[in-house]
């Protein structure tokens, strides 16, 4: 009997039926265009590229830059300016000599940053631009609430919540800075700089930073595993065990089911129905040729 | 940590070292500085998640109230509070609350939708019918501290809500909360599941037409309320015959003018004055089970026999009943009154919650709805580093290899939730009847309906109707033992596929009528409307596939009508349809005709 289903809830997408309005879309859309390439401009900017380049491939690139921010994938920039860097960079020179890299890091971060915030950032900022569109289409006293509104919440969300990222950001660079320049710490900072230098030595702070990298991740390990829950833990044990004797437990199962299928079959061939005659008693069974014979042998 | 984070970090380490090993300052610097940026983000990350997250308390309000032993009603809507009952600062985090709502509730309303769409935090990466998305940047109201995701939330008490209708009797339970704590930037995020389970039992509902009476006037004496006279000769009020004097009848039975005029003895025959019983036959067996909470025929018949019982308490009379399935028989002793109503509602939710599944071979959507399933409930334990798999070579296509190691991950969760050994762990991997099992088991627990995921096409026809038939013959011959006389026996099955295998129910039908009951048979329809000869009149112009198909399934209900109707008219019972919920009228019609003890009824009033 055919029953009629509601749809299977596993796949439904129960999004209600009220639709951003077509107004609200465009804005947001040419918001969120014109947010991609300002942040892709100044990335492509940053790559220093030769100016022998054709703007075909210029366009090209900046597309792709924002192709990448538009599916979240903003940690390709850091490896683009990595890349550049590489290649342009001056090799073996002092810290003290370049104050310029400090203001581009500075500014190659800000950008990264941007660019991996910019899918939460420009959804704020067209909304804003839409809701004081939709005001000043209604009246005065609406867009004076809304230019207080949408002011009051940019100065929020600007003034404070972006003045915490650039100084977390900034914080990030200067931290970085004084690793780089003061590693190690000490006395002996600038023989060992020097004696690095003197002997061609290229990774002077890198055994001190490897180990901090290495101690920052076994601690962020140690307390990812100290936080597991106690069915988590147990899961753990079970799953070891597979890893540890599931070849041993496979094949008893294999076996066990195999058993478990010879079993049903044997039941299945005595359960099979008989011709519908009776079972004719051994005494009244014929003896066959082969029989005779035997008997007459023995 | 996300894949992003996992390839900044790879990122930053590879240009770390390279920028030192080359002597590059700028290199280096831009590395480590992004290497110690992802740092700070995960320790103000881990801060929310170790001090933070422990303090926050939810809690749920149902139709204002905080207790879970109350009751729904089907088809009435029910409104849904969320408390933050205890908030948490939260600072360069995001956190989304999802309240997981019951397949057995449909969605009217998300009041908290408009906010958030507002600002365009809405996001929408996970899309169920049982989740409502509730981004914490708006409980604090939209033109208020609205900005949490740029690290601007202050979090503290707030509700959020919305309305939900009650799709069918049963059970509703409201799971829990599923919280999803996430970076700005979506570099860590931790999914957990808070239990908050709240069970409320759903009534079925019903129509409340009021006391159906005939138009005709019947009798000058109007007996007292839940008692109906009778055609049959008795201690009544009213007059049925004369008859001429037997032997042993009372002196004050004798009519005494008629005798005097007719010049021999004569007797009065009064009517009998009798309560009618209701009795209710409903078969809850797994062809009525099947389809969404709402759509089964088993909704139709609670429906049917909820109306049925409302109406005949507001008559007075007595509602029993008796509920089989193949757990066995609920026999409901015939109760009157508001009480009794009230009884026979809470045993006809607690027999419409879904018992275990039959049996169904395991499939791929299967393992899908299990998949989405553990993933919106037991987040945790399909952590990759707790729930890991033996490496093995075999076998090599990428998407046999997925499909191993999601059947993998979902042996150790089920083993986890039904606390089961390492040697049925293997088992549950390498046999699929056992997996299935206990698949149908966690989806019809956690409230999925008897759909495909579930229960298979392949498996939603009856195995074995004689049985079946067998039962309800029990069932009515049960009714009549326990029977006194004059008894409405309304039989609430899905006989109209039935038709040839009758002759199993008919003696026990026949049995009822020879024993002066009354036999009504309701069949629920697939189509949830009555089947008429010219349904194709209402559909005017255009014609869609779906018109077509549900013209030709009506033609085969309205023949399959016809001729269970035959079967049952022989033997002097009558049947009607429980599709179209008006026709709950029409059955009382019936019902009522078949107390009054006429043939035929004559027509009603409201």
């Amino acid at each position: 009997m055919s029953v009629p289903e509601n749809p299977n809830p596993i796949e439904t997408d129960s999004r209600p039926s009220d639709s951003y309005p077509s107004k609200k879309v465009i804005f947001r859309a040419l918001g969120a265009l014109l947010q991609l390439l300002a942040i892709s401009l100044c990335v492509e900017s940053m790559l220093g590229l030769p100016d022998g380049l054709g703007i075909l491939l210029r366009f090209a690139l900046i597309a792709a830059i924002m192709f990448c921010i538009t599916l979240r994938w903003g940690w390709l920039s850091l490896i683009a300016l990595q890349v550049s860097l590489v290649d342009q960079e001056p090799r073996r020179q002092p810290l003290e000599q370049t104050p310029s890299a400090f203001l581009y890091v500075f500014l190659a971060c800000f950008v990264i940053v941007i660019a991996m915030k910019l899918p939460q950032v420009h959804g704020f900022v067209t909304d804003c631009c839409v809701r004081f569109i939709r005001a000043s289409a209604s009246s005065g006293e609406s867009i004076r609430a809304s230019i207080k509104s949408s002011s009051k919440q940019v100065r929020t969300v600007l003034g404070f919540g972006f003045a915490i990222r650039i100084s977390q950001m900034v914080m990030s660079v200067v931290f970085g800075i004084f690793l780089l320049t003061h590693i190690p710490i000490g006395q002996q900072s600038n023989s060992w700089l020097q004696w690095s230098r003197d002997h061609g030595q290229a990774v002077w702070p890198g055994s001190l930073l490897l180990v901090l990298m290495i101690a920052v991740f076994v601690f962020a390990r140690e307390n990812a595993w100290r936080q597991i829950t106690s069915s988590q833990a147990k899961l753990y044990l079970r799953s070891q065990q597979l890893i540890t004797n599931g070849q041993d437990f496979f094949s008893f199962e294999r076996r066990r089911q195999k058993r478990k299928g010879s079993k049903r079959l044997s039941e299945q061939t005595v359960r099979k129905p008989s011709s519908g005659f009776a079972k004719t008693p051994k005494s009244q069974i014929p003896k066959t040729e082969t029989d005779s014979k035997t008997k007459d042998l023995q | 940590m996300t894949t992003r984070a996992q390839l900044f970090v790879m990122a930053g380490s590879i240009g770390l070292f390279a920028g030192l090993g080359r002597g590059q300052n700028a290199l280096s610097l831009l590395s480590l500085s992004c290497l110690i940026w992802i740092l700070s983000e995960w320790l103000l990350f881990y801060w929310h998640l170790r001090f933070q997250l422990p303090h926050l308390k939810l809690s749920r309000i149902l139709n204002g109230e905080l207790e879970s032993n109350r009751s729904l009603w089907a088809d009435r809507t029910v409104v849904v509070q969320c408390r933050i009952s205890k908030g948490i600062r939260l600072f360069g985090v995001t956190l989304d609350l999802l309240d997981v709502v019951p397949e057995n509730l449909e969605m009217v309303s998300i009041p908290s939708r408009k906010n958030a769409d507002a600002f365009g935090f809405y996001r929408t990466g996970w899309s169920q019918s049982w989740i409502v998305r509730k981004v914490n940047d708006f409980i604090e109201g939209a033109d208020a501290n609205s900005c949490n995701q740029l690290k601007l939330g202050l979090f503290t008490q707030s509700d959020w809500g919305y309305t939900a209708r009650v799709r069918a009797a049963g059970n509703v339970v409201f799971p829990g909360f599923r919280l999803t704590l996430q970076s700005t930037h979506a570099l860590f995020r931790r999914e957990m599941f808070i239990k908050c389970e709240q069970v409320f039992r759903a009534l079925p509902s019903f129509v409340d037409a009021g006391e159906y009476r005939s138009l005709t006037k019947k009798s000058n004496v109007i007996p007292r309320h839940g008692i109906h006279r009778l055609h049959r000769s008795g201690m009544g009020s009213e007059l049925l015959e004369l008859r001429e004097y037997a032997l042993g009848d009372p002196f004050k039975s004798i009519a005494w003018k008629v005798s005097a005029k007719r010049d021999q003895w004569m007797t009065r025959q009064y009517e009998s004055e009798v309560p009618t019983r209701v009795q209710l036959i409903v078969d809850g067996t797994s062809t009525s089970r099947v389809g969404g909470f709402g759509f089964r025929l088993l909704d139709q018949m609670t429906y049917v026999a909820a109306s049925i019982g409302r109406m005949a308490t507001n008559a007075g009379d007595p509602v029993g009943g008796v509920l089989f399935d193949e757990r066995g028989v609920r026999r409901l002793l015939p109760m009157s009154g508001e009480k009794g109503f009230q009884i026979l509602l809470r045993a006809l939710g607690d027999f419409s919650v879904n018992p275990s599944p039959p049996p169904s071979q395991l499939n791929q959507r299967m393992m899908d709805a299990v998949w989405g399933m553990l993933s919106q409930r037991y987040p945790e334990l399909l952590d990759f580093k707790v729930n890991q798999i033996p490496f093995a070579l075999l076998p090599v296509l990428p998407s046999t290899r997925a499909r191993r190691r999601q059947r993998f991950l979902v042996a150790g969760a089920l083993s986890e939730i039904y606390d089961l050994s390492t040697r049925e762990q293997v088992s549950l991997i390498q046999d699929d009847t056992s997996l299935a099992r206990r698949i149908q088991d966690l989806l019809n627990r956690s409230g999925i309906p008897w759909i495909t995921p579930v229960v298979s096409s392949s498996e939603r026809s009856d195995r074995d109707p004689f049985t079946r038939m067998n039962q309800l013959s029990d069932c009515i011959l049960s009714v009549v033992a326990h029977a006194r006389d004059n008894e409405v026996i309304v039989v609430m099955s899905d006989l109209l596929d039935y038709v040839g295998i009758l002759e199993f129910v008919l003696p026990a039908v026949k049995l009822a009528i020879a024993k002066h009951h009354r036999v009504s048979f309701i069949c629920p329809t697939s189509t949830f409307q009555r089947p008429s000869r010219n349904v194709s009149a209402d559909f005017s112009g255009n014609w869609s596939t779906r018109d077509l198909l549900f013209v030709a399934e009506q033609a085969r209900l309205q023949i399959q009508m016809e001729q269970l109707q035959r079967e049952v008219h022989r033997c002097g019972a009558s049947v009607s349809l429980s599709g179209e919920k008006n026709a709950i009228r029409l059955i009382m019609s019936e019902i009522e005709a078949a107390k009054s003890g006429r043939s035929k009824f004559q027509g009603v009033s409201r």
